[in-house]
């Protein structure tokens, strides 16, 4: 009997693949595989800017708002924070992604680990937008309702996502680069970990208005 | 040649101590040559100027950091600064060049950008200390001749990009260059 080689396998749309990458990981990695690498992860890094930038700094500069920590640079009054982070967000967030990727290779190959660059960069680049549509939600959700003790609230509820990208993260080593799960989600923890100060000290931290 | 003999050679003949990066264990080099450059930097150069109790030329941008402290702060984040800036520059270089479609080896990225980093910076070094020793590290002075040392290290890393990764001369320069302006900007920044 003849192979039906000719055609191809079912390809997801980007709202079928951001679901399943939310509900079913192992589906969506799959899909992931044969995706473009790094160029995924850079179009999604910059989208996750794009999307952070339009759905929280722009509303908060055009509503005047101040944030409420000073800035932690000098060169960036606090006044003008949001309307500086407009442009300051997505350069950071190129060079996050850049640096955590790059780290997560060197110690995989110190380790002796097999290590991809390219699809290091597309999965923490997708990670990183995956998740930032439920995170912005809750954040304008407790902004909007006037949560009480915000700032608080708020922590457990990053706190929580965090652990869902550490295990998402560690699936996707786990399924594209072959990793032990335990491995990938240790390094994913430990770029989270080094990511909290840094990130609190430079643009994102200033978030509280 | 071992890590020693192809970091002082590059001094002389950079062309042919990129020739012998070729095969060595990667990225290890890289690290380790990153390493050799900052935590020696941050005691024969910063700790000095610390316990001369000199203050760095232009005021700290950090506002959790006072400018008077500077120097013994920067004595410990220096070699963390600059492993990340290794990590930066390496990892920009090879996007760059993959969204360009041309090959690139991450691991000969991060031994190329490392070693330029590394090859200019006994000149440096002594340079610096005869500077702290003869109370002219000042900032005319230090912002030229830092200027030149930085030109150096880009045509080091040009160079490799040429003979180890087989590209061109202008992009291989172009390149070097982007991710040199990378590395200025963001010592502007920490770097006093």
């Amino acid at each position: 009997m003849k192979e039906a080689t000719h055609i191809k396998p079912h390809e997801m749309g980007l709202l079928q693949l951001w679901f399943a990458a939310l509900f079913h990981p192992s589906r969506a990695f799959e899909e992931f595989k044969r995706k473009p690498a790094p160029q995924w992860g850079l179009y999604a890094t910059l989208l996750r800017a794009l999307f952070i930038v339009l759905i929280w700094y722009l509303p908060l500069y055009l509503l005047g708002i101040i944030p409420s920590p000073p800035s932690y640079l000098t060169f960036v009054p606090t006044e003008s924070y949001y309307a500086a982070s407009l442009i300051i967000f997505p350069l950071y967030n190129l060079a996050i992604w850049l640096v955590f990727s790059a780290l997560v290779y060197v110690i995989l190959r110190l380790g002796g680990w097999k290590s991809d660059i390219d699809q290091i960069l597309n999965i923490g680049g997708v990670a990183g937008l995956i998740f930032q549509p439920v995170i912005s939600l809750l954040d304008w959700t407790g902004v909007v309702l006037g949560w009480h003790n915000l700032p608080v609230v708020l922590g457990i509820t990053h706190l929580a996502i965090d652990l869902w990208v550490i295990v998402w993260t560690a699936k996707g080593y786990n399924k594209i680069l072959g990793l032990p799960t335990w491995l990938g989600a240790g390094l994913t923890l430990l770029v989270t970990i080094v990511n909290v100060p840094l990130s609190n000290a430079l643009p994102e931290g200033i978030v509280g208005g | 040649m071992n890590f020693v003999q192809v970091w002082l050679s590059g001094l002389i003949n950079p062309i042919r101590s990129l020739d012998q990066l070729k095969g060595k264990p990667a990225p290890q080099w890289g690290l380790l040559a990153v390493l050799t450059r900052f935590i020696p930097t941050s005691l024969i150069v910063t700790f000095p100027l610390f316990l001369l109790g000199r203050e760095p030329f232009s005021p700290s941008y950090l506002t959790f950091l006072a400018t008077s402290n500077y120097y013994v702060a920067q004595v410990f984040f220096l070699p963390i600064f600059g492993v990340t800036i290794w990590l930066l520059m390496s990892a920009f270089a090879h996007v760059a060049l993959r969204l360009a479609g041309k090959g690139s080896d991450f691991d000969l990225v991060l031994n190329i950008v490392g070693m330029g980093m590394l090859i200019p910076i006994p000149v440096v070094w002594a340079w610096d200390v005869t500077m702290i020793a003869l109370n002219l590290y000042q900032l005319p002075v230090m912002a030229v001749s830092h200027t030149l040392f930085q030109l150096w290290e880009t045509s080091i890393e040009a160079v490799g990009f040429v003979r180890l990764l087989r590209l061109g001369i202008v992009p291989a320069i172009g390149i070097a260059l982007i991710i040199n302006v990378l590395y200025i900007a963001f010592a502007m920044i920490f770097i006093r």
